[in-house]
């Protein structure tokens, strides 16, 4: 049913009511749910960072290491590195090494310690029950999956984490 | 996602500032509208973005906008309650050649300006005008007392 509005300060007169309903085209309907799934997915955390944290242990040597599973282009995430000597002897030499095809989807590296050789740190010797902790401060550059071995010598036997990383655009 | 919180909150905010300022800033840009207008994307990008660069935000941010003006609209459709909220109603700056001294300080509107839109439309005298209409989108709306009488008469032939 129409009805005249109400007249504001007595103006001219107003537009007629009509029932209001929503009515949408097919490609509106299709268009808009894809459009406001991505914000849902968003706040749901799909494009959100994360992190993951993986550890092994072999010979004198424990290693734990938290690393970014998933990030955006541009934004800043750190790699950290746990190596500790569970053996009763002096280890000598440890290295924490990343493989380059893992290193290289990130640019602005900075290590502390601080890298040696590419994408090598030494820790030189540890005592019995000694831990360090290294740092990689990392800045995603390049999109996509990226995985690689981080490894830590220095045992008998090197350690070798797997290490995968999704850079979104 | 942050973002999404951070979009919704803008959007939100310059929506209901913009609501308050009146229709009037709308209708034509001043130079002070202009500046307002320039300096409202310089100010909340920061706010939105902090130091993301990267594409998936960008995306995220304008999907969640869209989405928020494509729901502001249906809502404002299917609600008069939401629409009368967030639009404006017209307001009478002329009734039969008197001006509505009470609207136009409300919208800011001077006589000069009623009169602009008096020449416009080739009158020059408020005796010419049965209406002047501040609409929601911020422009005057003269009808002349003579077309006004004749539609009237229309109306009331039923054409």
């Amino acid at each position: 049913m129409q009805r005249n509005r109400k007249q504001p300060d007595d103006g001219p007169p107003q537009p007629p009511d009509v029932e209001r309903k929503v009515a949408l085209y097919r490609h509106q309907k299709i268009g808009m749910t894809l459009l406001a799934l991505l914000p849902i997915l968003a706040f749901a955390g799909a494009f959100g960072e994360s992190r993951k944290t993986s550890q092994a242990a072999g010979g004198s040597l424990d290693v734990t290491v938290t690393y970014p599973t998933r990030l955006r282009y541009s934004l800043d995430e750190r790699i950290e590195v746990r190596v500790m000597n569970v053996g009763g002897t002096v280890l000598n030499r440890v290295r924490v090494s990343f493989d380059p095809d893992y290193m290289d989807g990130f640019t602005s590296m900075t290590a502390v310690p601080g890298f040696t050789r590419a994408y090598e740190i030494p820790l030189d010797s540890m005592a019995p029950g000694e831990t360090r902790i290294v740092r990689v401060d990392v800045t995603a550059r390049r999109y996509w999956k990226r995985s690689g071995i981080m490894s830590v010598s220095g045992g008998t036997t090197p350690l070798r984490l797997n290490l995968t990383t999704l850079i979104l655009p | 996602m942050e973002t999404v919180i951070r979009v919704v909150i803008v959007y939100v905010f310059i929506m209901a500032a913009l609501r308050m300022m009146g229709k009037r800033e709308f209708g034509e840009l001043a130079p002070f509208d202009l500046v307002v207008l320039l300096l409202i994307p310089e100010l909340v990008t920061q706010g939105i973005n902090r130091s993301d660069q990267s594409l998936t935000h960008a995306m995220v941010a304008v999907a969640t906008l869209l989405t928020l003006v494509f729901a502001t609209s249906l809502l404002s459709y299917r609600f008069k309650r939401v629409e009368n909220v967030l639009s404006f109603t017209p307001a009478v700056l002329v009734r039969r050649g008197s001006l509505v001294q009470r609207n136009l300080d409300h919208e800011r509107v001077l006589p000069a300006e009623v009169f602009d839109a008096l020449h416009q439309a080739g009158l020059h005298r408020l005796a010419q005008v049965q209406w002047a209409i501040l609409e929601s989108d911020g422009k005057i709306t003269i009808i002349p007392a003579q077309e006004a009488g004749e539609r009237q008469t229309e109306d009331e032939q039923g054409v």
